[in-house]
């Protein structure tokens, strides 16, 4: 049986209720968009925008921090792409707010078929990015951020504690390992073994096998700019 | 019959925008239509589905299309979906998908799943796949999908702690199984590896997804992540 679906827009996620007439907010939504280009160009757009942001990095990392708050718990896309502009701000000034939204708990399950949509998992790979931030920091030699990457090995979910000891690995320094073999339980040192690989060194998935039908056929050509 | 609504945001990081200025072109309306199971499926892509509005991509006809567009040209080399290596699964997930999925559907759902597989070759697409997921995360549901209708079930259960329901019916073994997972977490790892023509958040996206996978829908952890 076919369904029925009525739909209502809205121009972008956000609110902007501390400052509505604040000139970045539109560079923050141009941003946010642009993520999600394709093109050949996609990247370098991408880039331009940040780049006219970090200009204002402190003004623009206290927006997000506004937003990120106002936004309902539901709107797990929305939250992820503020937090992804904080991994490409790499600003002191957002320590604060990566440290919130790692401390914050994580919600009970919303869904009821997790296997198909999970809601704790939308929260972890908001965490898990904003764990991506704090290393891009530690990167940079920042010591607060490669702190708060030792204090959540501790995190209670799996794949936010491997996040944080695969970042703290990587910029750490002489002794990281020591480091974390004290301050993680037993039970979690196994966590030191599960290495960042390049996809070309995996055991690859073979495609000819399981397969209803064999047919394969002309793709038209790419079109890469509006005609 | 259901009757559903949705609000959509115009602007946000999903890339339905900047894949949609693409699809609305007849020879992809075409193409899409006929090789990846929309064909013979008006009725459930009409009615508010975007079956008369195929460039609008606040519908989920649209953001369909933005996936498929996705699977087809995100390989650097999109001439070539061979099965054999040096190829992989950026290369050929297209033609995996098209090969194993008969009938592509979309419905309201009832707000639990994405999609679902059913025996023949049929795949239903729900609400939150439209608006849940960003286009590459569409891209790895049809993948996902389309290694259950070629004919892989999972076969274990969630690890301890896993986001997707510990303990529940729905993990594959191990990455070597060759499941359903292994085939989505590889697609999104090679997207953030070496897709073409996206940006770098997108390839972010796709590795903190794969790496969601690659730790919790293993009933055996394969040892690495992305």
């Amino acid at each position: 049986m076919a369904d029925s679906l009525r739909i209502q827009t809205v121009p972008h996620p956000f609110r902007f209720r501390e400052n509505p007439d604040n000139s970045l907010n539109r560079l923050i939504v141009e941003a946010v968009n642009r993520m999600g280009e394709f093109g050949d160009d996609a990247e370098a757009n991408y880039q331009t925008v940040l780049e006219a942001l970090r200009q204002r990095s402190d003004e623009v990392v206290a927006i997000i921090a506004a937003e990120y708050r106002d936004l309902s718990e539901a709107q797990y896309l929305d939250r992820w792409s503020l937090v992804q502009l904080l991994v490409e701000l790499r600003h002191p000034s957002s320590l604060s707010l990566l440290n919130e939204v790692l401390s914050n708990q994580i919600p009970e399950e919303r869904s009821q078929d997790t296997d198909s949509f999970t809601t704790v998992g939308e929260e972890v790979m908001i965490k898990t990015t904003a764990v991506e931030a704090l290393t891009q920091m530690s990167a940079q030699q920042n010591q607060d951020a490669l702190d708060l990457l030792l204090r959540y090995t501790q995190h209670e979910n799996f794949s936010i504690k491997r996040a944080c000891v695969q970042g703290y690995l990587a910029y750490g320094g002489e002794g990281a390992t020591e480091r974390l073999l004290e301050f993680l339980p037993e039970q979690d040192r196994f966590i030191l073994d599960i290495r960042r690989e390049d996809v070309r060194n995996v055991p690859q998935p073979r495609g000819e096998n399981y397969l209803r039908r064999e047919e394969s056929g002309d793709t038209p050509r790419l079109q890469t700019r509006r005609d | 019959m259901a009757n559903c609504t949705f609000t959509v945001p115009d602007n946000n990081a999903s890339g339905d925008n900047f894949y949609g200025q693409f699809i609305c072109n007849q020879i992809y309306v075409d193409y899409f239509w006929n090789t990846y199971g929309f064909k013979g499926n008006k009725k459930y892509w009409d009615d508010g589905f975007g079956w008369d509005d195929p460039c609008n991509t606040n519908l989920p006809l649209g953001r369909t299309f933005n996936a498929c567009y996705l699977l087809t040209y995100s390989a650097q080399d999109y001439t070539n979906d061979n099965w054999d290596a040096p190829q992989n699964i950026l290369q050929w997930g297209r033609r995996y998908v098209r090969n194993n999925i008969d009938d592509l559907r979309s419905k309201c759902g009832d707000g639990s799943a994405i999609a679902r597989a059913f025996p023949g070759g049929t795949v239903e697409l729900y609400l939150g796949c439209f608006y849940s997921k960003d286009v590459p995360g569409r891209a790895e549901t049809l993948i996902h999908e389309a290694r259950h209708q070629g004919g892989k079930p999972h076969d274990a259960q969630f690890p301890k702690g896993s986001v997707f329901g510990e303990g529940k019916d729905g993990a594959d073994s191990t990455w070597d199984y060759q499941g359903a997972w292994t085939f989505a977490a590889a697609y999104l790892w090679w997207f953030f590896a070496a897709g073409a023509r996206t940006t770098s958040a997108m390839r972010q996206r796709a590795r903190q997804r794969g790496n969601l996978v690659i730790d919790n829908a293993f009933a055996r952890h394969p040892g690495f992540s992305i």
